[in-house]
């Protein structure tokens, strides 16, 4: 490695291109320092690359974190190589960053153990935006359903250091409007990251939480959380993650997250009615809700189709060309 | 390589404590605060940077040291917890050395419990 360029005695180096912050523990997250050093790379257009042992796991947050642009997990193996920690390719160090050895190529995820991956779960909020609006649902009913108990904390990095309190929250994220906002979240089992931004109809809150292996989680859990989430949802995704056999993610190529689960709030239903709804192209779809609420909750388990072909078939019956 | 050691302690580490536990790690250290972000440097009287101490933080959702320490269940960790994270780097012997008499002298001071990557 190069000798630091900032002076600062941690294993930090500073160059045109990039931000190197080193970080060789069991488990890495999104402490302070790496929260602070994304905005400093983002703000001055550089890469945040973060190295980590082979052994080391992510956090979910931290995850998130690095999936952005301009951030990068770099994984540093026994003998000193490194590569990239979600693809696996090797790289080496020009001086200024971590870069792709020439003719690089991603290696071949590892097959992934049915049932061990996190269960991942994402959901969006539509807020009218008025005086009333109260953030924190979402995650409230994840840890009801999943953790069986409330949320535990939340806060800007890792470790939280704020009791979990949606009327805090909610006041945090409303004064910083129409700026957005984004804060990590956890309760008993789970932890994720909550964000609010202003958009046109009023604000969105996108709760993305990661969660025990999908495959010690009862079926009847996710159907609670289906119907918890049809009260106010405008769209829910459950998904098993195979990169993150205990909670955390580890280093090397996955597949993707699996989808299993689509709930399609009342807003999009009501939009071409309960009739297209109940011709939703997937196995199995329920419509839950009262009348004039109804939403459709697609199961995406069986079926003919893989579920990501049943994915992309659901957003396509309701106009969505992305997860909206 | 980065050598990492935090002290969770009980009692807010005041200035008090954290100065005596300063002298105990080396009374020839030069300490410089950065004010922005809240981090405090130690270093050699020959001007060598040894250590970083964050910007000291209390902790007041419980099982945050379990999830991200890899702590056993039974390991009691106060709560609240002044969580006082040092780093320093892994090829200067007494950088380590420095890191593990101040957190050491903290939280004998304040009750508590440190943690260490190795």
């Amino acid at each position: 490695m190069v000798e630091p360029l900032t002076g600062t005695p941690a294993a930090d180096i500073e160059t045109a291109e990039a931000i190197v912050v080193e970080q060789f523990r069991a488990v890495v997250s999104a402490s302070p320092r790496l929260v602070a050093a994304a905005g400093e790379a983002a703000a001055s257009r550089r890469l945040l690359q973060v190295v980590t042992a082979e052994h080391s796991g992510l956090t979910y947050p931290l995850e998130l974190l690095l999936g952005e642009g301009r951030c990068e997990w770099v994984v540093r193996d026994s003998r000193g190589g490194h590569r990239d920690g979600t693809r696996g390719f090797p790289l080496h160090w020009t001086g200024t960053r971590f870069a792709p050895e020439p003719d690089a190529t991603a290696a071949e995820p590892a097959e992934p153990i049915p049932g061990s991956g996190s269960l991942e779960v994402r959901i969006t909020t539509l807020h009218d935006g008025g005086a009333t609006f109260r953030l924190g649902r979402a995650v409230e009913i994840l840890t009801s359903a999943l953790g069986d108990g409330e949320p535990a904390g939340w806060g800007a990095a890792e470790p939280v250091t704020e009791p979990w309190s949606a009327a805090t929250l909610t006041n945090l994220c409303r004064d910083r409007l129409p700026a957005p906002t984004e804060v990590i979240v956890t309760g008993p089992g789970v932890v994720g990251r909550l964000r609010t931004r202003k958009v046109e109809a009023g604000v969105q809150e996108e709760v993305e939480l990661s969660g025990p292996p999908a495959g010690t989680v009862p079926r009847a859990a996710v159907e609670t959380l289906a119907a918890e989430a049809a009260g106010f949802a405008r769209m829910m995704v459950v998904a098993a993650h195979p990169g993150r056999p205990d909670g955390l993610r580890v280093s090397g190529p996955t597949p993707p997250a699996l989808p299993y689960g689509v709930l399609i709030g009342h807003e999009l239903v009501a939009r071409n009615g309960v009739a297209h709804a109940e011709r939703t192209p997937v196995a199995k779809v329920a419509i839950l809700g009262g009348v004039g609420h109804e939403a459709a909750w697609c199961r995406l388990d069986g079926g003919q189709r893989p579920p990501y072909e049943q994915m992309a078939a659901i957003l396509h019956h309701y106009g969505m060309p992305d997860q909206g | 390589m980065t050598f990492d050691i935090i002290g969770l302690c009980r009692d807010e580490p005041g200035a008090e404590e954290t100065i005596e536990a300063l002298l105990v790690a080396g009374p020839e250290l030069l300490v410089a605060e950065q004010a922005e972000d809240g981090v405090t440097q130690l270093h050699h009287p020959d001007g060598r940077p040894l250590v970083v101490i964050e910007d000291i933080r209390l902790v007041r959702v419980a099982g945050e040291a379990q999830r991200l320490l890899g702590l056993d269940a039974e390991v009691e960790v106060p709560h609240p917890v002044w969580w006082v994270e040092c780093r320093t780097r892994d090829d200067d012997a007494e950088a380590e050395t420095v890191a593990r008499a101040f957190i050491g002298a903290l939280v004998e001071r304040t009750g508590g419990l440190s943690w260490s990557n190795r």
